[in-house]
């Protein structure tokens, strides 16, 4: 049959290469594994975008009932990343700087940039100018849950702290300690970046 | 005694004076003659300047039209691709029709190196049409015979064309009949090219398994050995990068997709 893209229960559309059965194979000819590998990654940032989703574990390619499931496999047509190969694909994802392993020191689980720290801190920025929050003190979770959904809702705690240390570098943000451990203030650009 | 050519001292001398005439005549006969072809020549380059230009746009966008053209230039001994370079005033005379034939080589080009990721840089006489068609803009009618629209025999023209360039580019000729053109510089073997034509027949959508070689004639296969089977398709896979292998089916240990035969929607 001719390959063609589907739609997930999640509105998420898979690309016509995602019922190609080989695809999930790890290729052994480098230049066919260069090329699936980069389908794959492209593939896993935009569904995690899709989704909001931002950490991938090896485990996920496992067993069924996780996140993961509408990507990682492919009941149609029975086939499934294996764990040896989701495995490379997240150590290539690293390679590339589009993901980080967290926890660190370890290979099975990373930390997913569908947006780079850089863009997640402009991102940090004019959401906190456009709630008037310059200048006060926020705590973590006061950014990472905040009552009316936002941009950084569900943001995890490390891509969070690296996005204010961006901020930082440029004074538009200082962390600061209180008493409930830590909060950081936001400051206005000066123009200068 | 009346003799011709005399005799006596003044023979000599008349046989030198003949021989002489002689030279002179056959000097001002080839002259005569340079000149007439030189004519001849001027008359034909002039008439095929006035064609030119007259039916430029023909020649540009008609693809019947260029077809009889080249091959007038064919069975007149002219080679309209010949550029400055080989020694031709043709490209002089009609520049217009050497860059479209080199434009059209460019983007053959582009699209050969944009599918090779795909397709392991083989790529099907009819696709390559159709991907150049786009690329061009040409709106693809259903017969492609629109004003403006290019031929596989352009195609095959242009890619002739580009093998000074050592890339490799050339056309391959499946057992059925179907041309391929290849883009990379490797030979295909002959166990390659029936693997290709197989991954091609209907309804196979690219995919290979050894069994299908391995099987005798009378069940459509090829009634391979085992080791040949493996061998080419392990070649095709892990040395040339045309297949893509697949580890998962039920029934085969590998199953091979010759990627150039994938169809993608």
């Amino acid at each position: 049959m001719a390959l063609s893209t589907h739609t997930t229960t999640t509105d998420f559309l898979l690309p016509s290469i995602h019922s190609a059965p080989p695809f999930f194979t790890q290729q052994l000819h480098p230049a066919s594994l260069s090329i699936a590998t980069e389908q794959w990654i492209q593939l896993i940032l935009k569904y995690a975008r899709h989704r909001r989703l931002f950490t991938i574990k090896v485990e996920d390619s496992e067993a069924p009932g996780n996140n993961w499931d509408e990507v990682l496999r492919n009941e149609r047509i029975n086939r499934k990343v294996l764990p040896s190969y989701l495995t490379y694909i997240l150590a290539q994802m690293v390679s590339k700087k589009l993901a980080v392993y967290e926890p660190p020191k370890q290979d099975r689980s990373v930390l997913i940039y569908w947006r780079l720290p850089e863009e997640w801190a402009e991102v940090l920025h004019d959401w906190v100018s456009s709630t008037g929050n310059l200048n006060t003190i926020m705590t973590f979770y006061e950014i990472t849950d905040p009552p009316i959904a936002s941009p950084l809702s569900g943001l995890p705690i490390p891509l969070l702290r690296q996005a204010i240390a961006i901020l930082s570098r440029s004074n538009r943000a200082q962390i600061i300690a209180i008493a409930e451990g830590e909060g950081v203030r936001f400051f206005p650009s000066t123009g200068k970046a | 005694m009346h003799r011709l050519n005399g005799v006596g001292l003044a023979a000599l001398d008349r046989h030198t004076s003949t021989t002489r005439s002689y030279d002179i005549l056959s000097t001002s006969l080839s002259q005569t003659q340079v000149t007439h072809l030189q004519s001849q020549l001027t008359s034909f380059r002039s008439a095929l300047t006035t064609f030119a230009i007259n039916h430029r746009e023909d020649i540009l966008h008609d693809p019947a039209f260029r077809h009889r053209f080249t091959q007038m230039c064919s069975s007149i001994g002219v080679d309209p691709l010949a550029g400055p370079r080989k020694g031709g005033w043709w490209a002089e005379l009609l520049p217009s029709v050497g860059d479209w034939q080199y434009e059209l080589g460019v983007q053959i080009v582009d699209v050969c190196v944009s599918t090779r990721e795909r397709n392991g840089g083989m790529i099907e006489l009819s696709e390559l049409v159709r991907l150049v068609r786009k690329l061009r803009g040409v709106p693809d009618d259903q017969d492609g015979k629109g004003r403006g629209t290019i031929t596989e025999e352009d195609i095959i023209r242009s890619v002739k064309t580009l093998s000074p360039l050592g890339a490799g580019y050339t056309i391959v000729t499946l057992d059925d009949g179907r041309k391929m053109v290849r883009s990379v510089p490797k030979e295909l073997d002959e166990d390659q090219a029936v693997i290709l034509a197989l991954a091609r027949t209907p309804g196979k959508y690219g995919r290979v398994t050894i069994d299908d070689l391995v099987l005798g004639r009378e069940k459509g296969g090829k009634g391979w050995i085992r080791e040949r089977a493996r061998g080419a398709l392990e070649n095709m896979s892990l040395r040339d990068g045309l297949c893509w292998i697949d580890e998962q089916d039920t029934v085969h240990d590998r199953v091979y997709w010759v990627t150039s035969a994938m169809k993608w929607d």
